[in-house]
């Protein structure tokens, strides 16, 4: 198991270049240029130029990526061109919120997910399992933005409650922190909920097929034995692999909910790094997002050793 | 003595798509302590049926009529929270694929050690304790290492071994096991048999088999029933029916079976298939396969005759010698 994790590590290293590679490429192929967006439509081309050889873009794009990826090496992610700040104790900071948001999220989204799954599956084709499925289908397919917005309406305009404007940590103050994530962590729960309830629901309806699930019940299991001591964890492989990527994507940062709920997080730093071709902001920005992504999934393949004994690597 | 397991009239139906279909119509047998009571016929007869009704595992689309008296109480009329107490305890179940019956997941002292502590509230240890005894009894060699394991670093006779060792943990008045030896090697079918067999002898264990391999019949069984289409077509003692069975089905069975002495001759395979539920003969429901067929046999239903102190058999060939 260690040794298989240090060559998951280790196998992170190309990932990584690849990504670099990618992200600066496709971004230096975006028309637009930081110097003149930065100093704005009047500016002369003199000032655009001297701007340009200030902050390296006058270089040949081999040489600008070479130098990007040396400071990488040594863990220097570089400055924002637009603010002058240093790049990685911002994604930092971003990311503790974005993290928290998503932890939040999770909890709500799962709370619903995994009863009501279960509750679905043993109960299949019933009317809770009628009401659960439609219910499932909506939160599909309403996009968030929709459910973020329509809940801040309901509770401003009949309840005359808005969420605080000042983001502050959990760890800082839970009871304010719970008032500034509720909303966003609710609308992202929603459709963290169906995603995970379907996916329990099936995994679920599989599970309770299986001759041991019979074997469970001849031996006299009560129905609540049978459920939570022999098919959950039997079914949660798919769970657990869904969840994961859930989790990977929402790390990212979720653009649109921190948007609309005016959260700081790293999808917002990102995007306001697009807006401004701020180069180095959106390399740094997606670099770290891909290396959380893939942290999460070797988390989720050594959590798959911890369910299933068969699983070795 | 009353015995151990009593089914009378026992029908077994499901609603599916708005009809019901009776797998199992009108089964009546007995199982006394100590003995072996077989149930032959091919799939999809309505042998495992049968026996998951006993168990009543069969769901909610599954209504049952008759009864079903196990030691006197008639298991139909319990509640499901008695049955749960039933189950696992004094009638016990052994399945085909030892594989799969097994929770992957569990290691093996723990699944055996399941019912000890759900049935007889021993303490994790104690039952642990009696996990690994129990997997000496039915010779698992390593007990102590054999109970960490998991299903998957078992061979196939092994997994079996397990399962019955399982089903006997609490010492069951009955054990049903549903093709215990099928999916396994013949050297180890022998095995499983043999320990099944010190299992009846030791703890005087009513046990009924369900199989389609009459090797296995003529190795365990007492008694026999013989099943088609969900009817029993013949009862008889093993004896009998190997020496002189009377419905043309068992006949039939009896020669699809290679044997090893005598000349080699083709193997008579019956022709046909057997009916689909929902389109049942409106007569005997072997009349379409049976060579010996008459007039009566496609309008009528035969009943099922006795034919001799140990014989019964359904089959209007059979009306003179005796009455139903």
């Amino acid at each position: 198991m260690g040794s298989y994790v240090i060559k998951r590590i280790v196998g992170l290293v190309p990932i990584l270049f690849g990504i670099s590679v990618l992200v600066f490429t496709i971004l230096h192929l975006v028309p637009g240029d930081p110097a003149s967006i930065m100093l704005g439509t009047n500016a002369t081309p003199e000032a655009i130029a001297a701007l340009r050889t200030r902050i390296g873009l006058d270089e040949p794009l081999i040489t600008q990526y070479l130098s990007w990826l040396g400071g990488l090496v040594k863990g220097d992610f570089g400055v924002s061109v637009h603010t002058g700040e240093e790049i990685l104790p911002q994604i930092l900071k971003r990311f503790s919120i974005t993290l928290q948001l998503t932890l939040f999220a999770v909890l709500i989204g799962w709370t619903i997910a995994i009863p009501l799954g279960i509750l679905s599956a043993i109960r299949v084709h019933s009317k809770t399992d009628i009401v659960v499925r439609i219910a499932t289908l909506l939160g599909i397919s309403v996009p968030n933005f929709a459910v973020g917005t329509l809940l801040l309406l309901v509770l401003s305009l009949y309840f005359g409650w808005f969420p605080p404007i000042d983001v502050v940590s959990f760890w800082e103050d839970p009871g304010e922190a719970l008032q500034v994530f509720l909303l966003p962590a609710v609308t992202m729960g929603i459709v963290i909920a169906a995603g995970v309830l379907r996916m329990t629901r099936s995994a679920f309806l599989e599970t309770m097929e299986k001759d041991f699930i019979r074997t469970a019940r001849a031996k006299g299991n009560s129905m609540w034995t049978v459920v939570f001591g022999h098919a959950l964890r039997n079914s949660s492989i798919p769970i657990v692999t869904i969840a994961g990527m859930q989790i990977g994507y929402l790390l990212g940062g979720s653009v649109i909910v921190e948007q609309l709920f005016s959260i700081p997080g790293l999808g917002q730093y990102v995007l306001e790094g697009i807006y401004q071709r701020d180069y180095p902001v959106v390399q740094g920005g997606v670099l770290f997002v891909a290396l959380v992504f893939v942290l999460v999934n070797l988390l989720i393949d050594i959590i798959y050793t911890w369910i299933d004994p068969r699983i070795k690597y | 003595m009353a015995p151990m397991l009593e089914v009378e009239h026992l029908s077994t139906t499901f609603a599916e798509a708005g009809r019901t279909l009776t797998v199992v119509e009108d089964v009546s047998f007995s199982v006394e302590a100590g003995e072996t009571l077989g149930v032959v016929g091919e799939s999809g007869c309505g042998k495992s049926v049968t026996s998951l009704s006993i168990m009543r595992l069969l769901g909610s689309s599954a209504k049952l009529d008759g009864s079903i008296r196990f030691a006197g109480t008639d298991v139909l009329r319990l509640s499901e929270k008695e049955m749960q107490s039933i189950r696992g305890n004094r009638i016990a179940m052994i399945f085909q694929e030892p594989m799969t019956a097994l929770n992957p997941l569990h290691p093996i002292g723990r699944q055996i050690a399941e019912p000890l502590r759900r049935h007889l509230g021993l303490s994790r240890r104690e039952a642990a304790e009696r996990a690994v005894h129990l997997l000496k009894e039915v010779g698992i060699p390593r007990a102590e290492e054999i109970a960490a394991e998991y299903p998957h670093q078992l061979s196939g006779g092994m997994r079996q071994r397990v399962m019955i060792a399982m089903a006997m943990a609490c010492q069951p008045q009955l054990l049903i096991a549903d093709e215990p030896t099928t999916a396994l090697d013949v050297t180890i079918q022998a095995q499983i048999l043999e320990l099944m067999k010190k299992v009846r002898q030791e703890h005087g264990t009513a046990i009924l088999l369900i199989t389609h391999d009459l090797g296995v019949v003529a190795e365990m069984c007492h008694r026999v029933i013989v099943m088609y289409a969900g009817q029993i077509v013949e009862e008889a003692d093993v004896q009998s029916l190997f020496a002189d069975p009377r419905h043309p089905y068992t006949v039939g069975l009896l020669r699809s079976m290679p044997s090893i002495s005598g000349e080699q001759e083709r193997l008579q395979a019956i022709p046909g298939a057997v009916p689909l539920l929902h389109e049942m003969p409106a007569g005997c429901r072997f009349a379409p396969r049976c060579s010996k067929a008459m007039a009566i046999c496609r309008e009528q239903m035969p009943e099922l005759f006795v034919v001799s102190a140990t014989q019964k058999c359904r089959c209007w060939l059979y009306r003179e010698e005796g009455e139903a």
